[in-house]
């Protein structure tokens, strides 16, 4: 069949027939294009109808926000006492890419979440409740296990000696998180399960909330706890693009709902970027930024930008996309631009199996080292 | 004349997303070029917006644009390739043929690629494509002729009536 120029043009025509609407460009331009002249009222109405529509959304954000990062681990990186001053050290990249346990079964509890830190990593249980249990704060209990040196054993060696997995240790005073009854966190010098695994390198158990806060719940988790090579942290995102100089300094894997959340930063001290995918396919999350009517899209799924703000002090933007069943948050410092934040959403490849995570991505595969 | 941003833009964006996405092929890749150009436009508009050109101007950006993010995401994101042995079109059906012609657009260098977008969709003259790729007027041919030839295109032997377009999209 001969082809012409005609034939062209038409095939030409249908590809441009395909291009977006102008709403969405519209809308970013008005939210990123400070210093220029500022555009049209039409512009200007779409972000309030997305504002709106996003109202349950950013709630639900925050909390997510607030669980995965410092409200959770209250005294920051390097807050635990008992701990030596970890932000002190520069983060080790090779800890990032295997845990440094082994877990037997927890009878009476499940594990909630596993996080991954330069001197440390910490596994969170959640104590199991009968179906017909009244909705509250569930019971939880840590165990941690530090890099060499990183905790001093001077306070929970005035304990009481007793042995784990063969290890001499002790039950005795140890700094910890801990939560009282109305949720909130804190550190205490609480009474915990602490044990030599291996020369000046220690695991501790502790009660985050007051049941579990005792000698036979620590040491029954304590016995499960086998500090050794174990298998990698998965995450369900692979970081293809960051801005120069971050180096990863926190990884946390939650089980129910399954979600990522990976830190990023110039130094030790700070987290400039935080990359957070949760695993959401129901609607009823995706509702809150409305289906008609999203103000932005970023590779061509839907999303939103806010500033992060404490008080009236803006500390950062966070861009939210709904993308494959999960919801992806990154959020950056004051030195991260919107273009950076989008650059990063762009470079992210989900895994394909949201519900499986032993399928999701070996961290060592999936993050920048 | 010059004319505010916020005109330029109800004016053009319609036009700039046309051409992106037939450039492109790929109407959120053609959305992301155009929020980057305009960005840059917005940033720049005190001396962009009182060119007597700046609709080129802004076309050359665009093209730009194409090429460097092609360039800076090809190694990042994953660009799946429509494998053309694959497809097995009658070459009796029309209908088929424009699919295959699609797809073999996609498959054509970049530059190739914008210079027929340019010349055929939007109608500009060679010396206006040159502009806007920073090229010779005799480039833009050669790149021309090439990308028909890969595309098994002839060449009207008379001059064709001029394409028309559609001035500031059609959104």
């Amino acid at each position: 069949m001969t082809r012409t120029e005609i034939d062209l043009h038409e095939v030409l025509t249908e590809r441009a027939d395909r291009a977006p609407a102008e709403h969405a460009v519209l809308a970013w331009l008005d939210v990123n294009a400070d210093g220029a002249p500022r555009i049209t009222r039409r512009r200007r109405m779409i972000l309030p109808l997305a504002a709106a529509a996003a109202v349950a959304t950013t709630a639900l954000v925050a909390v997510w926000l607030q669980t995965g990062d410092t409200s959770r681990r209250p005294a920051g990186t390097g807050g635990f006492g008992g701990a030596v001053s970890a932000n002190s050290t520069e983060p080790t990249p090779k800890a990032f890419f295997a845990y440094s346990f082994r877990l037997d079964a927890t009878p009476g509890f499940g594990v909630e979440s596993r996080q991954v830190e330069p001197t440390r990593q910490t596994i969170v249980y959640d104590q199991d409740r009968p179906a017909n249990a009244i909705a509250g704060q569930p019971d939880v209990i840590e165990a941690v296990v530090y890099a060499k040196g990183a905790f001093d054993p001077t306070t929970v060696r005035t304990g009481t000696p007793l042995t784990i997995n063969g290890k001499a240790g002790y039950y005795g005073l140890a700094l910890a998180h801990v939560r009282d009854a109305s949720g909130r966190d804190s550190t205490a010098r609480v009474p915990s399960v602490a044990w030599p695994y291996a020369p000046n390198s220690w695991a501790v158990v502790s009660g985050v909330t007051p049941a579990c806060r005792d000698r036979a719940h620590e040491l029954a988790i304590a016995r499960t706890v086998h500090p050794a090579a174990g298998s990698p942290p998965r995450i369900a995102f692979h970081v293809g693009y960051l801005p120069a100089g971050l180096r990863t300094t926190r990884i946390l894997d939650e089980f129910n709902p399954s979600a990522s959340t990976v830190e990023f930063a110039r130094t030790a001290s700070g987290n400039i970027v935080q990359i957070a995918a949760m695993y959401v396919p129901d609607q009823t999350v995706r509702a809150g930024f409305g289906t008609d009517k999203a103000p932005l899209t970023v590779g061509g799924y839907p999303a939103k930008l806010e500033n992060l703000s404490e008080g009236s002090t803006i500390q950062g933007q966070l861009l939210t996309v709904i993308r494959q069943g999960f919801w992806v948050t990154i959020s950056g410092d004051t030195t991260v631009s919107a273009a950076e934040l989008r650059s990063i959403a762009l470079g992210l490849t989900l895994v394909r199996d949201g519900a499986h995570e032993a399928t999701w991505f070996a961290a060592k595969a999936a993050l920048p080292h | 004349m010059p004319v505010t941003f916020d005109d330029y833009v109800r004016a053009r964006l319609g036009a700039l997303l046309r051409i992106a996405t037939a450039i492109a092929g790929d109407p959120h890749l053609a959305e992301e070029i155009v929020q980057d150009v305009l960005l840059k436009v917005a940033r720049k508009w005190d001396d962009i917006g009182g060119k007597d050109h700046r609709d080129a101007y802004v076309r050359r950006m665009l093209v730009n644009e194409f090429v460097s993010w092609r360039r800076k995401w090809a190694r990042l994101v994953p660009t799946s390739r429509i494998d053309l042995d694959a497809y097995a079109p009658d070459p009796s059906v029309r209908s088929a043929d424009r699919d295959l012609l699609d797809r073999e657009l996609q498959q054509l260098p970049e530059r190739q690629r914008v210079v027929l977008v340019l010349r055929y969709l939007e109608g500009l003259s060679d010396v206006d494509i040159a502009a806007a790729l920073g090229c010779a007027e005799s480039s833009v041919r050669s790149i021309a002729s090439r990308g028909l030839a890969t595309l098994r295109v002839q060449m009207a032997t008379v001059a064709l009536t001029p394409l028309t377009t559609t001035p500031g999209g059609r959104r």
